[in-house]
C-alpha cells in the first residue's frame, strides 16, 4: 500500500520556486560589494578560492607571494610537528571567476626523536618508524556572486595511502569582514564517506581567525575516546597579513 | 606497552600515516630438569605477547626468536627440542614439568619450533627460531613453548642425576605496522 502523498503536485511546485527565487536573490552579482578574502586564503578545512596577494603567517597556511598569482606556502601546524612541509600555489581572479591549482610535498622529520622517546617511555620497544611522507596536488575553482563566493576543490594525497576528496564550500559574508562557511565533501574511497565542516570567519587587512566544528569521522581503535570513534573535531586558524 | 601510547606514536597531525613498531619481549630463562636417563621430560614455559600484536589492523612485517642452550652438564649430551602450543597451563611465573615422558594431551597439536637437536656437554648453542609457526601466535595474549629433554649420551663420570638444561634469554622479537588511515580526516583541519 502506497502512503498517501501529503503535498500535491502544484505546491510541491511552488515551494521549489520559492528555494530557486530566494537563492538567486541571495546569490545576485552586486559588484560593488568588496568582499575580504582571508589573507592566507584558508577556509575550515580547505583552500579558499582566492589569491594569496600579500605575504602572511598562519596557522593553516603561512606563504610568501612570488608575483604573477604564484606563492610559496606552508602549514605552520604541520610544521610545528615537525612534518615540514613546502607548497607552490598558483591563484587567478578574473572577474567573479577565481582558479587556483597547487602542489605540496610533507616529510615527518620526527621519527627519530619520537622513536628514542618511546624506547625511553618503554623499553621492550626497540625501534619505531613512521612512514608520512609524500606530494599532495589540488585544484579549485571559485565564483563569487556578491557576498556569497561559491567553489569546488578537488584535492589529491599521495602519502603513506593515496586519497582523494572533492569538496564544494559557500562562504557567506553577512557582515563587514565576517562570514559563515559551510564546506561539503566527500572521500573518494571505499563507501565514499562524507565529511563537512561549518563554521566562522574573521577576514581583516591584517588579522585573520576562524573557529568550527569539521565533521571528518576519526576511527582509530587507539584513540582513547569515545570507544575510538571521534566524528567531530574542532577547526581553528589564525592569521595576520602583512600589507 | 600500554595501548594509549601508540597513539603517540603518531602525533595528531600525522594523519595518515603508518608506523613501524619493533618490539623485543622481556627475555625469560627456564630451567629443564632431567631426572631420568631413559624417559623425556617436557616443560611448558608461557610467553606473553606484547599488546602490539594483538592489535587487529596491525599488520606483522617479521618475527623471530632468540635464545641460548646451556648444557652445565660435564658429561651427558642433551637432547631438546621446542614446540609452540596456543593452550597451555603455565603461567609465565610458573613453568610446569611434565616428567616421565607424560606430556600434557596438547603437545600432540604443539608445532614445531625447532626440531630436536644435541646439545653437547658443557657448552653454550645460541638459537634463533625463524619460523613461520611464529607468526601463528599473533593476536594471541600468551602462548606456550613446550620443551622436550633427554639424555641422549651419557658418560656417566661425576654427573649423578637430576641434571638441568637452561634455555636463557628467550627473546620474542617482532616487528609491526600499525596504519593510521582512520585518522587521514585531519588532514584538512592540519591544513595538509
Amino acid at each position: 500500500m502506497k502512503p498517501p502523498n501529503t503535498f500535491p503536485r502544484l505546491d510541491r511546485l511552488a515551494a521549489a520556486g520559492l528555494v530557486l527565487w530566494a537563492l538567486a536573490a541571495l546569490l545576485q552579482p552586486t559588484k560593488a560589494h568588496a568582499f575580504n578574502h582571508a589573507g592566507n586564503a584558508r577556509l575550515l578545512t580547505s583552500d579558499e578560492a582566492a589569491v594569496i596577494k600579500r605575504p602572511v603567517l598562519g596557522l593553516q597556511r603561512s606563504a610568501l607571494p612570488l608575483g604573477l598569482g604564484f606563492a610559496l606556502d606552508t602549514s605552520l601546524l604541520a610544521d610545528v610537528t615537525l612534518s615540514a612541509n613546502l607548497g607552490v600555489r598558483w591563484a587567478l581572479e578574473t572577474g567573479p571567476h577565481r582558479f587556483v591549482i597547487g602542489a605540496r610535498y610533507t616529510k615527518f622529520l620526527g621519527s627519530k626523536l619520537l622513536s628514542d622517546f618511546v624506547a625511553s617511555k618503554q623499553p621492550v620497544v626497540k625501534n619505531l618508524e613512521i612512514d608520512f611522507q609524500g606530494p599532495s596536488a589540488y585544484a579549485l575553482y571559485g565564483v563569487q556572486f556578491g557576498r556569497v563566493l561559491v567553489q569546488a576543490e578537488v584535492r589529491h594525497w599521495r602519502y603513506h595511502t593515496p586519497l582523494t576528496t572533492a569538496t564544494g564550500a559557500v562562504v557567506f559574508n553577512f557582515a563587514g569582514n565576517w562570514s559563515l562557511v559551510g564546506e561539503f565533501g566527500v572521500r573518494f574511497k571505499e563507501g565514499y564517506p562524507l565529511r563537512g565542516a561549518a563554521g566562522i570567519r574573521y577576514a581583516g587587512e591584517n588579522f585573520g581567525f576562524s573557529l568550527g566544528a569539521a565533521y571528518v569521522d576519526l576511527t582509530e581503535p587507539l584513540l582513547p575516546l569515545n570507544g575510538g570513534r571521534l566524528p567531530i573535531v574542532p577547526a581553528f586558524d589564525l592569521s595576520w597579513t602583512f600589507q | 606497552m600500554r595501548r594509549h601510547l601508540l597513539v603517540l606514536l603518531c602525533p595528531f597531525l600525522l594523519a595518515a600515516c603508518s608506523a613501524e613498531v619493533a618490539v623485543d619481549t622481556p627475555p625469560q630463562s627456564v630451567t629443564i630438569p632431567v631426572t631420568s636417563a631413559i624417559r623425556p621430560v617436557y616443560v611448558e614455559v608461557a610467553v606473553d605477547l606484547p599488546s602490539e600484536t594483538q592489535e587487529l589492523d596491525v599488520s606483522v612485517k617479521e618475527m623471530s626468536a632468540t635464545l641460548s642452550v646451556y648444557n652445565p652438564s660435564r658429561a651427558f649430551t642433551l637432547k631438546s627440542s621446542v614446540r609452540m602450543s596456543l593452550t597451555g597451563n603455565a603461567t609465565p611465573d610458573q613453568p610446569i614439568v611434565y616428567s616421565e615422558n607424560n606430556p600434557p594431551p596438547y603437545y600432540a597439536t604443539a608445532e614445531e619450533l625447532l626440531p630436536e637437536s644435541p646439545y653437547p656437554p658443557n657448552s653454550r648453542t645460541p638459537v634463533t627460531i625463524d619460523s613461520s609457526v611464529l607468526l601463528k601466535a599473533i593476536g594471541k595474549k600468551r602462548i606456550w613453548l613446550i620443551v622436550s629433554n633427554t639424555v641422549t649420551q651419557g658418560g656417566g663420570i661425576g654427573d649423578p642425576l637430576p641434571l638441568e638444561l637452561r634455555m636463557e634469554d628467550i627473546i620474542l622479537h617482532i616487528v609491526v605496522a600499525k596504519p593510521f588511515q582512520g585518522l587521514e580526516g585531519l588532514l584538512g583541519p592540519s591544513g595538509l
